[in-house]
């Protein structure tokens, strides 16, 4: 139960860490994607997008959980990425978070590679 | 009413306010309970039905040594507010078996004390496996999301069906409904509540969430898979919610939707 009484807390931030690998950053999603902390994920990548960073991957190995807002912020962080010249990868999805991209069709709008070397070698 | 299932009814909440509103509520209905403020106050009791307030609870502590001293045949119901619903998972885990929110409700109590004194309360249906009803009311905060969805998927899994059908098409579907009460139709004010009520049985689960918004008209939500709208940030809830469930029903306001989910 103390997992889920952390899971809890995670909803209010601390979900997320960025590193980088050269010229690409890369950002972990621990846990879930959702309504109550998609905004922290948007400020994070925005703010390193405004520091001159352009090339990003999001890993989401360690998630489970991505909801309509989640996938929403996805849509508007490549927006805002491409129109800045930069490029998004998405890698980690498991069979659950895939089938959303499939049903909503933004499997189409993303590029998404199975592991976070096949991102990074396709950059 | 006569209570041939429970007879000795034990209320344990330092709150006397709360105790002596659930003495009198049950008094009405025939029930005798006794009030305690600590453990220590138990003595030799040995109740056939405990109502604890969780404002005692940490991660099912308090469960623990009553469900120890009291025995698997003593029926626990917990009373949740906003400031203890935290507490709910550790005390449904630790052996709470339903559960009431504050400030009462008279005629929850009163539905509650029938189920319980006719021995169809909630570990006792549980342990039958056949059938349960989930009542849940949450304020409109979107970090409380995870705790109700979760509630409600693990009912699925123990009563109704497991596996993907539970862990994704409910946990989403649900969850979408739910984000849509607290963040359009209740706005996000705390004042507001959204309610759940569930009907778990093998193989099927119904669930309805209702806001207290003005509702909307769910005809006028845009396909999102549409090449034109594939670039939006917004507007895929509606259709995950859609594609996931078996059966999606809105109420003539819009501010009541019911999915039906089978295994």
């Amino acid at each position: 139960m103390n997992i889920r009484r952390q899971a809890l807390k995670e909803t209010a931030g601390m979900s997320f860490s960025i590193r980088d690998d050269g010229e690409i950053t890369i950002v972990n999603v621990d846990g879930e994607l959702i309504v109550g902390n998609r905004q922290e994920l948007k400020a994070n990548v925005l703010d390193r997008l405004e520091r001159g960073d352009r090339k990003f991957l999001i890993d989401f190995s360690e998630s489970s959980y991505i909801d309509s807002s989640g996938l929403g912020v996805l849509v508007s962080l490549s927006k805002k990425i491409r129109e800045a010249g930069g490029a998004l990868r998405l890698a980690g999805l498991n069979e659950d978070l895939r089938t959303l991209f499939e049903l909503t069709k933004l499997d189409t709008l993303f590029q998404i590679a199975d592991t976070r070397a096949a991102a990074l070698a396709d950059f | 009413m006569a209570a041939d299932g429970v007879s000795k009814v034990l209320i344990w909440s330092a709150r006397d306010e709360v105790s002596w509103q659930l003495a009198r509520l049950l008094e009405q209905r025939g029930a005798r309970p006794e009030i305690v403020r600590t453990a220590s106050e138990w003595g030799g009791r040995s109740p056939d039905l405990l109502f604890l307030d969780l404002d005692l609870e940490r991660d099912g502590t308090e469960v623990r040594a009553a469900r120890e001293a009291f025995g698997l045949a003593c029926e626990i119901v917990a009373l949740v507010d906003n400031h203890s619903f935290e507490q709910l998972l550790p005390a449904l885990a630790a052996g709470v078996g339903d559960y009431l929110f504050l400030p009462l409700n008279p005629e929850e109590v009163g539905l509650r004390w029938e189920r319980h004194a006719s021995g169809r309360g909630g570990t006792r249906a549980r342990r039958g496996g056949l059938h349960e009803d989930l009542s849940l009311e949450f304020a409109s905060r979107p970090d409380l999301l995870q705790a109700v969805i979760s509630e409600v998927v693990e009912a699925c899994e123990r009563l109704a069906f497991s596996g993907p059908r539970a862990t994704l098409n409910l946990r989403v579907a649900l969850g979408e409904a739910l984000a849509n009460a607290v963040l359009y139709g209740n706005r996000q004010d705390p004042e507001k509540c959204v309610r759940v009520q569930a009907e778990l049985r093998p193989g099927e689960v119904v669930v309805t969430v209702t806001d207290e918004g003005e509702g909307f008209d769910p005809s006028r939500v845009a396909d999102p898979t549409l090449p034109e709208n594939l670039r939006r940030s917004h507007g895929r809830g509606l259709f995950l919610l859609r594609s996931l469930a078996d059966d999606v029903r809105f109420n003539e306001v819009g501010n009541a939707v019911t999915l039906v989910l089978r295994g």
